[in-house]
């Protein structure tokens, strides 16, 4: 070994970091020279010196200095965090709502054809109409008035119970809508409560469709359910309604109370005042009149929802309601007229003014009943 | 709650995750090492105080980057020695160091009489001198290697060159010590 081999080798030598062979090369080559020998001195003395130098302590306090100063600091955030911190100050808190109501907009516009669509294919597959409608009509047929009025069809039956105050206004959109919600039908009901989870996906959506009205208390609207039952209607109109049942009606647009609000009357496209036909006249069944949607008022309340009745002795038995499609408005009248003398008729002039838009749904017509005169 | 006995790695994460107090342990485990480091590549107590609570600033405010593939504390050295690096280049300390006898380096060596305490207290800052006059790099892996006690492998690590170029890089830089305090050794050993 030269002197240049072992000096590289030096400080591996004084550290003995070396393998064996080349520690004893080096001692070997360090007795025979003096010059490589006061090298290993020099170099010796330095790892000495360096490493007596005394260890100093930090100023007193550094550490709570370097903490004072780091709680002033925040943290910079992970590579993750930071890209997510992009997005939250180039989007803000207002965009991101604006693009989810924007969304959802989407969604609910897209799925209104499709519930439209539903009321369309109904309305026009006779195959499926009349059986449906016998399905849901028949056993409110077959059942007595009472114990229908328990049990309400859940589809067709837009009949309100006067006293169930547990009835929510349901929408007047139509048929599809009668069918997924449980319109007339009471809370209380076990059927319908039965038949309420199996509509709880659609009753969200319609009431975000269907503009809700108003709930007026103490009216009530006849539907074409009721009509199968013409020995049942005390008003003996049943036949004239019974033409009615596969015209789309709307639902009842109020809520059962039994105290009529002078406030809350709606306002009907048309008004009849009519006269029973003594011919016509039922046997009282006061279970069916309670059925039928008959509601007491007092003449106050008559005359200003009917301002144009006869006013009399003979005192006002009933106001009837319904729901009818404008196409079938003269039918309806019609066959009022072959049920009832109508003596008095009169439209709304303010409802015609939006007749373009009376098209458009079905017609509230309100049929005050008198006795017959003889 | 992290204690004095949580490791690095785990009051790393937890500082990481918000913990402020893993901050503390931390500072307190290595604020001596770092601060003997930085003092002896500065030559100067308070320009070392500053340096190295920048250093653990710096380390606060980039714990999110640390991503654990190499020891807290080499990162942390890494840190120290830009950091002093940078501080020792500016001219205006090199400046102060050349005239740097702070008396800092104190003999409280008790068993040994007064001219002894002085020659010790004359070394020392001949030492320091020595070191402040050698290559940034040089003088740095010397305090790395013969101050700190440092593994080959973790120098090769925080200085990013392989083992290898630390031992040739360490020999060079000591003998370069070396030469810088020969008239010391040559004064000495006339002497002896």
């Amino acid at each position: 070994m030269n002197c240049q081999e072992a000096q590289l080798q030096l400080s591996g030598y004084l550290e003995k970091s070396l393998d064996a062979i080349r520690m004893k090369s080096i001692e070997t080559h360090l007795s025979s020279c003096p010059f490589c020998r006061a090298e290993v001195h020099g170099l010796s003395d330095c790892i000495r010196l360096v490493s007596d130098l005394p260890v100093l302590d930090p100023p007193a306090g550094f550490t709570q200095r370097v903490m004072a100063h780091a709680r002033e600091i925040e943290l910079e955030p992970h590579s993750w965090q930071r890209f997510f911190a992009a997005f939250k100050v180039t989007v803000p808190v207002q965009a991101a709502a604006v693009v989810l109501v924007s969304v959802l907009a989407i969604l609910l516009y897209q799925r209104q054809p499709e519930v439209k669509n539903i009321a369309l294919s109904e309305k026009a597959s006779p195959a499926v109409l009349p059986s449906e409608v016998e399905q849901k009509t028949i056993p409110a047929a077959k059942n007595s008035p009472t114990i229908a009025s328990e049990q309400p069809s859940r589809a067709r039956n837009t009949k309100r119970d006067n006293n169930d105050p547990l009835e929510t206004a349901p929408h007047p959109i139509g048929k599809a809508r009668q069918q997924s919600a449980p319109a007339g039908a009471s809370i209380k009901d076990p059927a319908v409560a039965a038949a309420k989870p199996e509509n709880a996906m659609d009753k969200p959506l319609e009431s975000r469709l269907a503009p809700r009205r108003p709930a007026i208390q103490a009216q009530e609207v006849s539907t074409a359910s009721d009509s199968p039952r013409p020995s049942a209607d005390a008003l003996a109109i049943g036949a004239a309604i019974g033409a009615l049942s596969r015209s789309p009606l709307r639902p009842s647009p109020f809520s059962a109370e039994t105290a009529l609000s002078p406030l809350s009357e709606p306002i009907p496209d048309f008004e009849f005042v009519v006269k029973r036909r003594s011919s016509a006249r039922a046997v009282p069944n006061e279970a069916l009149r309670k059925r039928s949607e008959t509601t007491p008022v007092s003449t106050g309340a008559t005359e200003r929802s009917a301002p144009s009745a006869p006013s009399g002795p003979s005192p006002i038995v009933e106001i009837r309601w319904f729901t009818v499609a404008p196409e079938h408005y003269e039918q309806f009248r019609k066959e009022l007229a072959a049920e009832a003398i109508i003596d008095a008729e009169r439209s709304v002039a303010a409802k015609e003014m939006d007749f373009g838009l009376k098209r458009s749904r079905e017609l509230l017509i309100k049929v005050t009943v008198l006795p017959s005169d003889g | 709650m992290a204690s004095e006995s949580t490791s690095d790695a785990a009051c790393v994460r937890r500082l990481q995750r918000g913990d402020i107090n893993a901050f503390e342990i931390l500072v307190r485990r290595h604020e001596k090492a770092i601060f003997n480091l930085v003092y002896r590549m500065l030559g100067n107590y308070d320009d070392a105080a500053e340096t190295t609570q920048e250093v653990f600033l710096s380390a606060y405010r980039a714990i999110g980057q640390f991503r654990g593939d190499a020891n807290f504390s080499t990162w942390l050295y890494r840190i120290a020695l830009n950091q002093a690096t940078t501080r020792r280049k500016s001219a205006n300390l090199r400046q102060k160091m050349l005239v740097s006898i702070d008396g800092t380096d104190m003999v409280d060596d008790a068993q040994i009489g007064p001219a002894e305490t002085l020659e010790k207290k004359e070394l020392r800052e001949r030492v320091q001198r020595a070191l402040n006059e050698l290559e940034p790099e040089d003088a740095t892996v010397i305090l790395l290697r013969d101050l700190q006690d440092i593994p080959y492998e973790d120098l090769a690590q925080m200085l990013k060159i392989p083992v290898g170029t630390v031992k040739s890089r360490l020999h060079r830089a000591r003998q370069a010590l070396k030469a810088r305090l020969a008239a010391y050794f040559r004064a000495g050993r006339k002497a002896v």
